[in-house]
């Protein structure tokens, strides 16, 4: 298990680095500098402020020193926020987005594997033909249609939720955003769930497993559902990509003040290192997150471990 | 080790009367058993020998109530006497694993490979017999043992991956013993093996209706499999019967044509070696349901016109009772019919 | 486990095209697909008013079909209806135009990894994989900064992260055609790698390859709109839906219906498309009754 863990950190290194590379040339690269189109700037004042920034010295160098800066967690400077470097940026905005993305893919795990599982075991019901078109609308229709719509129905028509704002991280303010953010995924866990579970019970191993006597009950908990869930498992690490884009989406519709808004106000400002920065941020957490459920699907398929 | 405690019953211990499988499909109803009489006396082996597609699994796979989905079984099936076809499953999972038991015929696709080995066969011990998880450890270890596992108790931790097929399906043997079921139903248990594992996985077979005085029923396309160790030898062909008796009658005096045909297949150690090695021509009918005649008629080497007409019922041999020799031919006047 | 008659054969296709027929849902999902973009392509005969068109007396107005704006007006007093028409139009072109990007770069780029095998496929494919684990609306967002906002850079830059699917599903085809007998008497006839691929390879492919493209329009449109309504995307005077969206959500609680009908011509368009995804799927590779 160990040599498996090893070999899956080495694997992810290269992906890191590609991606830190990726941005950093992009940035290097895009036609005008960051302090374009803004009021003139006098010739001296500019040299300065490129030294101050280290853009002036040679690409190569800049470019070691940002993956230096990279792995001692130094992001840079923001171009725009003057007084704020990338790395505190993030920081700020991290625990209000880590606590909605953090409950919206749990919650969605738990929610779609549950109606997956219904769905399955109901198949070709009306409640299964329900649930899978809901799902394919849940996948379909995009969060920044889904959001706005549940704003306007539970916050402004039926009053029971604030339309938005953060408001110190009440649960109230919290409800909104975690559905609007996983419905897109429970609904491809659903998907998921039910597809894999269809496909267990038809295996020969389950068969087995009535014809020792056991209860339903004991061969879709103890000998189906395991086998069943391992493709949502591998799901996981590109649900957290799906959750942190979402993120972004929602935070500016419901104003709240996480990275993902931070990302959109940099974007729109221009503030190249602070775009880059949370790409490499973002970038990183999945691949480790995409490791840790390596780690964990390796836990729950013993074949996989010995290859 | 106890020996087995199978009670001596005045009936037989499994009785099929009138059984049909019928499967509905996109392309309509397929009938994969049709009209099946079948005995299984306590303690003895039963041969079922057949093709693939003549219905012989679905047979007992009807019996155990492990059917497909769009399976359908009607008729009568009893064990000891009491009717377990179409009963509910709560009912039918105290039969299953405990009396009677099944293994089945790929040892790689049929352990869940997520368990290990000990879960799998604990499982049974403290379903059907209560046992704690200690005692249950220590049963199936002893079992591991009967049917020559090496070292069994570490492979007790195992998951299936890290078996051989053989030891797998040992392993399925064992799992199906545990409880000293009455009847074993064993599903081309040695198809997906080597041929030198085959013998030891036979032989197990016959120890354990000698220990534990297990009746087995052998389901197989392979006569050879079959020589060796049943009592009597039922023979299936397009979901139906069409000839059976003891053993040795079917090896000597073959009857119906598909009998002969099959041992016909089997190249013999006392006889030259042939150039070609001879088959049956042609194919079960597709949908097990031929329109009219005998269902062996593109088959047969010995058609007549009448094969053409009417399918053939199944016939007592020389004057005996047709349970225990019967063969399903026009053309067998001892059987009653006539050219 | 289920049992399957022997039947004489027919042909796959002829099989893939009677199960989509028999699909009422993914049927009538196509049918409303093709009202939607019939709609807007022909907006402009059906509907003639200029999406730019500023409607001083009628500011911010709800919908009213005897006024001529039977999907209100905006904040700036345009029509929505035409608006939503032409944003449509923008909206699935850029769909169609970035599949196609994702189309040609992955069905090369497969193909050729699958024929090759060995060292070149492992290469060329864990390169896929190094890609795959990055979320590919950050790197659009990326490019649009840094690059600039004109309509051909979006759809290159989606289609060119979009690619990855279909470049997994080609190689896996390609991998199992490459072994059919054909291939091999092709081969030895002296046609060379390029013309094999092109000619016998990439035909057969087709049936996954369709039904991920079809999959692929509605991933396409949805990182365009998200794009859009972020404020990233295309800008004017051209709209799409995503603009549309961005400003009804703006204005939702003054003006609902600035929101409601773009918002829904999205949702139904991407809905009906991974419905008849879905169901070509079904249809050519059926698995689950």
């Amino acid at each position: 298990m160990l040599t498996y863990a090893v070999r899956r950190l080495f694997g992810a290194v290269p992906t890191l680095f590609v991606i830190v590379t990726l941005a950093f040339f992009m940035m290097r690269l895009a036609p005008g500098g960051p302090f374009d189109g803004e009021r003139m700037v006098p010739a001296e004042i500019e040299a300065n402020l490129l030294r101050a920034y280290e853009l002036d010295r040679p690409l190569l160098a800049q470019y070691a020193a940002y993956l230096g800066g990279v792995l001692t967690g130094d992001l840079g400077p923001s171009f725009k926020y003057k007084d704020f470097s990338v790395g505190e940026l993030i920081r700020n905005g991290l625990p209000v987005s880590l606590r909605i993305g953090g409950i919206a893919i749990v919650g969605a795990a738990l929610a779609g594997a549950t109606l997956g599982s219904i769905a399955a075991l109901r198949r070709n019901t009306v409640l299964d033909r329900a649930l899978m078109t809901g799902a394919i609308a849940g996948v379909a229709v995009p969060t920044f249609v889904v959001a706005p719509f549940l704003s306007l129905v539970f916050g402004v028509y039926l009053a029971w939720l604030p339309v938005a704002g953060w408001g110190d991280g009440q649960w109230r303010h919290l409800v909104l955003p975690v559905v609007a953010l996983a419905l897109p995924q429970v609904a491809y866990v659903a998907r998921l769930t039910r597809a894999g579970l269809i496909e267990i019970l038809r295996s020969d191993f389950i068969r087995t497993a009535r014809a020792k006597g056991l209860p339903e009950r004991a061969v879709l908990f103890r000998h189906a559902l395991r086998g069943a869930l391992l493709p949502v498992v591998s799901y996981l690490g590109p649900a957290t990509a799906g959750i942190l884009t979402g993120s972004v989406v929602i935070e500016q519709i419901f104003g709240l003040p996480g990275i993902g808004r931070h990302f959109v106000q940099g974007a729109l400002n221009r503030d190249y290192t602070l775009v880059m920065g949370v790409v490499v941020f973002y970038g990183a957490l999945i691949i480790l997150f995409n490791l840790v459920v390596d780690l964990l699907y390796g836990a729950l398929d013993p074949r996989v471990r010995y290859d | 080790m106890d020996r087995g405690t199978a009670p001596c019953r005045a009936g037989p211990l499994l009785e099929v009367s009138g059984l049909n499988v019928a499967f509905a499909t996109e392309d309509g109803e397929v009938r994969a058993v049709r009209d099946v009489d079948l005995t299984v006396a306590a303690g003895e082996v039963v041969g079922v020998v057949g093709e693939s597609g003549s219905g012989k699994t679905q047979l007992f796979l009807a019996a155990m109530g492990l059917l497909a989905a769009n399976g359908r079984a009607s008729g009568s099936v009893r064990l000891g006497g009491e009717e377990i076809l179409g009963l509910p499953a709560r009912r039918l999972n105290r039969i299953r694993g405990a009396r009677v038991a099944m293994v089945f015929q790929n040892p790689m696709t049929s352990l869940n490979p997520y368990l290990r080995v000990s879960t799998q066969m604990t499982e049974v011990l403290r379903l059907h017999r209560g046992l704690s998880a200690r005692d249950a450890r220590r049963r199936a270890a002893e079992m591991l043992d009967l049917v020559r596992i090496p070292d069994a108790a570490r492979r007790l931790d195992a998951y299936p991956h890290e078996l051989s097929g053989g030891m797998r399906q040992r392993v399925m043997i064992a799992t199906a013993l545990l409880c000293r079921p009455e009847l074993l139903i064993a599903d081309e248990p040695t198809t997906a093996l080597d041929v030198t594992v085959q013998a030891d996985i036979l032989d197990l077979l016959a120890e354990a209706r000698w220990e534990f005085g297990t009746a087995i029923v052998l389901i197989t396309h392979d006569l050879g499999v079959v020589a060796g160790l049943a009592d009597r030898v039922v023979v299936t062909y397009a979901g139906r019967i069409v000839e059976r008796g003891p053993v040795r009658d079917l090896f000597h005096d073959p009857r119906h044509p598909y009998t002969r045909a099959l041992l016909g297949c089997v190249p013999r150690l006392d006889a030259d070696v042939p150039d070609e090695l001879p088959a049956i021509p042609g194919q079960p009918p597709a949908s097990g349901d031929p329109a009219r005649g005998c269902a062996f008629l593109g088959r047969c080497a010995e058609a007549g016109d009448r094969c053409r007409r009417e399918e053939p019922g199944l016939r007592g041999l020389d004057g005996r009772d047709p349970a225990a020799r019967a063969s399903a031919c026009h053309r067998d006047t001892a059987a009653g019919g006539g050219p | 486990m289920e049992v399957r008659s022997a039947v004489a054969g027919r042909s796959p296709g002829a099989d893939a095209w009677r199960r989509l027929r028999r699909n009422r849902a993914a049927l009538t999902a196509g049918a409303v697909l093709a009202a939607i973009a019939a709609a807007c392509l022909l907006g402009p005969l059906l509907h003639p008013v200029p999406p730019g068109e500023v409607f001083w007396d009628a500011i911010q107005s709800p919908p009213d079909i005897a006024a001529g704006h039977p999907f209100g007006t905006d904040a700036n007093g345009r029509d929505i209806l035409a608006r939503t028409l032409h944003g449509g139009r923008v909206s699935l072109a850029v769909g169609l135009a970035a599949t196609l990007v994702s189309l040609v770069i992955g069905v090369a780029w497969g193909s050729v990894a699958g024929y090759a095998g060995g060292r070149v496929d492992a290469v060329m494919m864990r390169i896929v994989d190094v890609l795959y684990a990055l979320p590919f609306m950050f790197f659009v967002i990326l490019l649009m900064v840094f690059f600039g906002r004109n309509i051909l850079l979006i759809f290159v830059a989606i289609g060119a992260v979009a690619w990855l699917d279909m470049a997994r599903i080609v190689r896996g085809q390609t991998l199992s055609i490459k072994r059919l007998p054909y291939i091999e008497a092709a081969r030895a006839g002296g046609l060379g790698s390029a013309a094999i691929i092109r000619r016998h390879v990439v035909p057969n492919a087709l049936g996954p390859v369709v039904v991920y493209a079809t999959l692929t329009v509605p991933k396409v449109i949805l990182l365009e709109s998200l794009l859009s309504f972020l404020g990233l995307g295309v800008r004017e005077p051209a709209t799409s839906w995503g603009v549309l969206i961005g400003d009804g959500v703006a204005n939702m609680e003054r003006a609902p219906w600035m929101l409601v009908f773009p918002a829904g011509f999205l949702a139904a368009t991407l809905f009906c498309l991974n419905f008849l995804g879905d169901g070509l799927r079904d249809a050519l590779d059926p698995r689950d009754p």
